[in-house]
């Protein structure tokens, strides 16, 4: 039996460093943009008939008079744009793809999208309400499906923790991928950004909740074992459903990436992440951040030679283990 | 008695789960029937065509073009999304489903096929426009704001630089062109008035006398909606329309004075129609002289005439996709679909061996049965939707995967693949239940936060999670359970290897 949860202070570190060093590159970096969704603005995605130099697209925009553009580059004959309202924003549609046609050359494809500052304002809030409402909706059905074991609040927190565990690992990601990569993947804060912050809550307690239920199973039927022992039998059995669903999740994912429309790669790009980082959490954020709590003990880190957390978790901690059921 | 009462909710539960059990155990003779037909319902309608006929499901009809004959969101079939709000933040139901009225016939006469105009919260509206090209002119229509009246030629003293007048400008001349039929004698008005030095004729609103105060014929005065295509005696088309109290009696009035002259129908300051009077008209002015396409158009104008309140010109929210880019995120979406699908199956097969044929089986007829719920609900399939289509192919073999690898263990257990199959469903349904109610919490909430949205992009995805989830949890404990009974019922197919590598 492999003992998952004796090094668990150095998963934490582990998550804590990737977390922190990904944040900073997303504060240091080019960072995130907020969508025209949450900030307001106009949106287009043109597509040329012939390949196009960036130039001429800037060159079209100028004429326009914008002061803040962006012009983003989505492949020879693809192109993202991002302009403030205009004045006259009824007539921003038509004037745009005129210019483009005028200085850019002839146009396969062409969308508009357009949001006004109150829409705008309005969809921050709301999705801040669709997150807040998520959490607790889970965390009050993880509550009420756990109830029968002793601790009930505890596998919800512990879940909860693995859900912004995986919520800040999709912005670091992205976070890091802007730093490094920002000329090949465009990522926004969109809409489907949050969609994908909201199913990758979905999805990563569900991963959870699936060994958490091996635990829960174990626990009434095995009342000798002590907690760490039937987290790390729990992992164990739960292991190869764990990786086969995430398997499978991110070959159409994979695949809807690679061949898909390039307009939900923000969606995308957070369930990849989230998926990997959900697995993870499960096993190495959610089932750890569990045992520490029942045991009291954050376990130690492999390179202090068990100096952290006192003693070896699992002789010396009976920790109350018997539970009642 | 505090006992009782704690007692009470279990005693309530013990009850339902027997009641439950006992519909259960009644139901249970039906499942296999009743999935079979609902599979087989689900395939026909998921490759019939909108022309075929089958019975207690009524397909979408008309949209033969797209594949499947799925009924495709503004993003994947390009079109606008335009959300508007008003200059009031506060009108009434009344008023704004009179906006919404006025706007669906607006765009009615601009020839976009299936367009969905509707109130959106407190003062907005969503216009939702398949297929336009011209979105520029569609938004031009929608924000009009159309003035409709009935004016009268009076002289006016001519100004030292005459300003052309508005019925002979160059933009207008067509409509006086296409109203021509309508007036018979119009040639002898039309043209520049006489170059009398002092006065010409200029268009100016009608208006009498009535109960002592003016009444100026505007288009407030018809009432709403009163405007219809008749016939007259000879079977020639008309428009008869009506007008409140005080604007009857003024339409008499004024046309009692104009017997011989013209009138001018205005919308927005332009021509509709210059007819001439024939008579003076008591009650009900109808417009005759007309083809039966004029008087159509007409009828529409004169019951969309002015908002009730006032639009703000500039959409709040506007999202336009054109036809190539809709068609080729529908085609790359289906690809990634298809490949998605592909794979997963082969994974399953490879790894999970005769339990993974079943449940690449059972993959497949969780796709047929999705499908079939898209169109026979119908459900708009966007973008969004799409993804959480493909999506949804992942999550979908979870369960599956749940119940495999607990009838794995159970095998190796040393148990008989029957009770392997039984204990692994009992064993897994815990996990299963808890993630896929997990997963429609989330649904429901996108949905509740797609709708603040008024665009189908969030709801979209959402719905489709859900059906996924449902039908998910479906075909992995009916038709997947069904199937591993029938398989390992064969014979040849019992064989250990086969289900445990």
């Amino acid at each position: 039996m492999i003992d998952f949860a004796k090094y668990r202070a150095s998963y934490f570190l582990f998550s804590l460093t990737v977390i922190i060093a990904g944040i900073a590159a997303l504060f240091l970096g080019p960072g995130l943009r907020f969508s025209i969704e949450f900030s307001s603005g106009a949106a287009v995605n043109a597509t040329f008939l012939e390949v196009t130099p960036q130039e001429s697209i800037e060159l079209a925009i100028d004429s326009l008079g914008y002061e803040s553009a962006v012009v983003q580059g989505l492949g020879d004959r693809e192109y993202f744009l991002r302009l403030p309202v205009a004045e006259a924003s009824e007539r921003q549609q038509l004037d745009v793809r005129l210019a483009l046609e005028e200085h850019a050359g002839e146009l396969e494809g062409y969308s508009f999208d357009l949001v006004s500052p109150a829409v705008a304002r309005e969809t921050v809030r709301n999705g801040l309400i669709a997150v807040l409402i998520a959490v607790i909706g889970i965390l009050g059905y993880i509550v009420y499906a756990f109830r029968s074991v002793r601790h009930p609040f505890r596998y919800g927190i512990a879940a909860i923790i693995a859900l912004v565990h995986d919520i800040a690992a999709a912005f670091a990601v992205a976070g890091l991928f802007m730093l490094i990569a920002s000329q090949w993947l465009h990522l926004e804060i969109s809409s489907m950004f949050l969609v994908g912050v909201l199913t990758l809550l979905g999805y990563s307690i569900n991963d959870t909740i699936v060994i958490f239920d091996r635990i829960r199973e174990n626990i009434l039927r095995e009342t000798s074992r002590d907690i760490v022992a039937t987290a790390n039998y729990s992992i164990m059995e739960s292991m190869a459903r764990s990786i086969n669903t995430s398997f499978t999740t991110l070959v159409v994912l994979l695949a809807l990436f690679l061949l898909g429309p390039t307009t939900i790669r923000d969606f995308l790009f957070v369930m990849i992440v989230g998926v990997v980082s959900g697995t993870y959490s499960s096993v190495f954020t959610a089932t750890q951040v569990l045992v520490s709590w029942e045991t009291r003990s954050l376990g130690r880190l492999p390179f202090l030679g068990g100096g952290r957390g006192g003693a070896a978790p699992s002789p010396s901690t009976p920790a109350r283990a018997s539970q009642g059921g | 008695m505090r006992l009782r009462l704690r007692q009470l909710p279990g005693a309530i539960g013990g009850l339902l789960q027997q009641l439950l059990g006992l519909a259960w155990r009644r139901l249970q003779r039906w499942i296999i029937p009743g999935s079979i037909a609902l599979i087989v319902l689900a395939a026909a309608v998921s490759i019939a065509r909108p022309e075929w006929y089958i019975p207690l499901i009524e397909i979408e009809r008309g949209h033969e073009e797209t594949p499947l004959g799925l009924t495709l969101g503004l993003d994947l079939q390009g079109g606008a999304h335009l959300v508007y709000e008003t200059v009031d933040p506060n009108p009434t139901q009344e008023q704004l489903e009179g906006v919404v009225a006025i706007i669906r016939t607006r765009v009615d006469q601009f020839g976009v096929a299936e367009p969905l105009i509707q109130t959106l919260g407190v003062n907005r509206i969503v216009a939702q426009l398949p297929g336009v090209e011209d979105v520029q002119a569609a938004k031009d229509l929608i924000g009009a704001t159309a003035i409709l009246d009935f004016r009268e030629l009076v002289p006016v003293p001519v100004e030292p630089t005459p300003t052309p007048e508005a019925p002979e400008t160059d933009d207008s001349a067509p409509d006086d062109e296409s109203a021509a039929p309508g007036a018979e004698d119009e040639a002898e008005l039309t043209p520049t008035p006489e170059p009398t030095p002092e006065f010409r004729l200029e268009w100016q609103i009608a208006a009498a006398t009535v109960d002592g105060e003016e009444v100026l014929l505007t288009g407030d005065r018809l009432e709403p909606g009163s405007a219809q295509v008749g016939f007259d005696e000879i079977g020639e088309p008309q428009v008869v329309f009506q007008l409140d109290r005080q604007g009857s009696e003024a339409f008499r009035q004024v046309s009692a004075r104009l017997v011989g002259q013209q009138i001018g129908i205005f919308l927005d300051d332009l021509p509709l129609l210059t007819p001439v009077v024939q008579a003076e008209i008591p009650r009900d002015p109808r417009i005759t002289g007309l083809e039966l396409q004029e008087a159509q158009t007409l009828a529409i104008q004169l019951n969309a005439g002015a908002f009730p309140v006032p639009l703000n010109q500039e959409p709040i929210l506007e999202r336009d996709v054109d036809a190539f880019l809709g068609a080729d995120a529908l085609s790359r979406g289906l690809s990634a679909g298809l490949v998605g699908l592909i794979l997963v199956a082969v994974f399953m097969v490879l790894y999970y061996r005769m339990n993974g044929i079943v449940a690449a089986a059972a993959l497949i007829i969780y796709a047929v049965l999705v499908l079939g719920v898209f169109k026979s609900m119908p459900v708009v399939l966007t973008l969004s939707g799409l993804a959480a289509f493909v999506l949804s192919f992942g999550f979908a073999v979870d369960a599956n995967v749940l119940i495999f690898e607990r009838m794995k263990e159970e095998l190796r257990a040393g148990r008989s693949i029957g009770s392997a199959i039984d204990i692994g469903f009992n064993r897994a349904w815990p996990a299963i239940r808890d993630g896929n109610f997990t997963t429609l919490i989330i649904a429901a909430i996108l949905f509740w936060f797609g709708g603040r949205l008024g665009a189908g992009l969030v709801q979209g995805f959402a719905l489709t999670l859900a059906i996924g989830v449902a039908l998910s949890m479906f075909t992995a404990l009916i038709v997947t359970r069904r199937l591993l009974r029938a398989v390992t019922g064969i014979e040849a197919l019992r064989r250990m290897r086969l289900y445990v590598p």
